[in-house]
């Protein structure tokens, strides 16, 4: 009998190597295969014999890696180099200087922020000293374990 | 499409998630297949460990196009278990096998544990070649050309060793087939 290109005959070598499994059946040929099987008794009868080899060899546990194994294996993996890290800034400064419409529009953006902070922090300061500074005067004075209130 | 490649190139810079995510993937079958490779505990571990060093050694410098990641690493791993065998071959002290332990097992277990000890011992009679595509197309259940490719034999000779091997094994535990079935159902 053969389904496709697929006959009882390589079925059984498929068997013999592969075993029971589908799965582990070669892909290109795992659809014709299991079609044949699913309308043969001769191929049934073959994968059913084939069973029991399986079951023996899945009866045997694999060997189970422990935490520290992994703990050991990942304490010695690659660290980021100054490379990869300049690499990694490198690339978000360049998206950065995407985003604000590239290096003219973005030097042009810095600047002004740069001049806007200069101006600001002026002002703040001046403002700080006439208005703040006293009441920090007073917390110093709260500060003072001599005094009494 | 080498389905491992973004994760080793990531590895390669030192990205620490993409480092355990390849730890993750691959370890346990590493260890599963140096296991079974050598029948012996400690001598697997260390094995496994050595693999995983030469993937940090190698991540950076990975390149597309060449063998897929995979079969790279179980080649690693095959030609570390050889050396360890040809190591032992060399010693007079044979340490081959983990002692059986002493420790008292209820009944079933026992059972089950001679039905392994069985399996292994015809598993281990196997010539090299045939136990290692046993293990690689049944325990690791590789596909048959990556399979090829680790073992650098053709799918036609893969299968060969594979009929080969399976045919012995029945031989071997023909005896007991009747014994070994029940004892696994």
């Amino acid at each position: 009998m053969t389904t496709d290109t697929m006959t009882v005959d390589r079925l059984r070598a498929i068997v013999d190597a592969y075993g029971a499994d589908p799965t582990r059946w070669p892909a290109a040929e795992r659809a014709a295969a299991e079609a044949l099987l699913a309308d043969s008794a001769a191929a049934q009868a073959l994968v059913a014999e084939a069973t029991d080899l399986d079951a023996a060899l899945d009866a045997v546990p694999a060997l189970q890696p422990t935490a520290a194994m992994r703990t050991a294996i990942l304490a010695a993996a690659p660290r980021p180099s100054a490379r990869s890290l300049f690499a990694q800034l490198h690339e978000g400064w360049s998206d950065l200087l995407g985003e604000l419409g590239g290096w003219r529009m973005g030097g042009a953006v810095l600047a002004a922020s740069l001049v806007l902070g200069i101006v600001s922090g002026g002002l703040l300061s001046e403002a700080l000293s006439s208005e703040i500074a006293p009441g920090l005067l007073q917390l110093a004075y709260l500060d003072d374990g001599e005094m009494e209130y | 499409v080498d389905p491992d490649l973004e994760l080793v190139r990531r590895a390669g810079v030192g990205d620490a998630p993409a480092c355990a995510a390849l730890v993750d993937r691959y370890l346990a079958k590493v260890t599963a297949f140096a296991g079974r490779t050598l029948a012996n505990r400690a001598d697997a571990e260390e094995v496994a460990q050595e693999v995983f060093l030469r993937v940090w050694q190698h991540a950076g410098s990975w390149r597309a196009g060449g063998a897929r990641f995979s079969t790279w690493l179980y080649r690693v791993t095959l030609n570390l278990c050889h050396d360890r065998l040809r190591r032992r071959r060399e010693t007079t002290l044979d340490a081959a096998g983990d002692p059986p332990s002493d420790a008292p097992q209820p009944g079933a277990e026992l059972q089950r544990n001679a039905v392994v000890a069985r399996v292994e011992a015809a598993l281990a009679q196997l010539p090299e070649r045939q136990r290692e595509a046993i293990l690689l197309c049944h325990y690791q259940e590789l596909g048959n050309v990556e399979a090829a490719a680790i073992l650098d034999v053709t799918v036609e000779a893969l299968e060969s060793l594979l009929s080969r091997g399976r045919r012995r094994l029945r031989q071997l535990l023909a005896s007991e087939a009747q014994d070994l079935m029940g004892e696994l159902r």
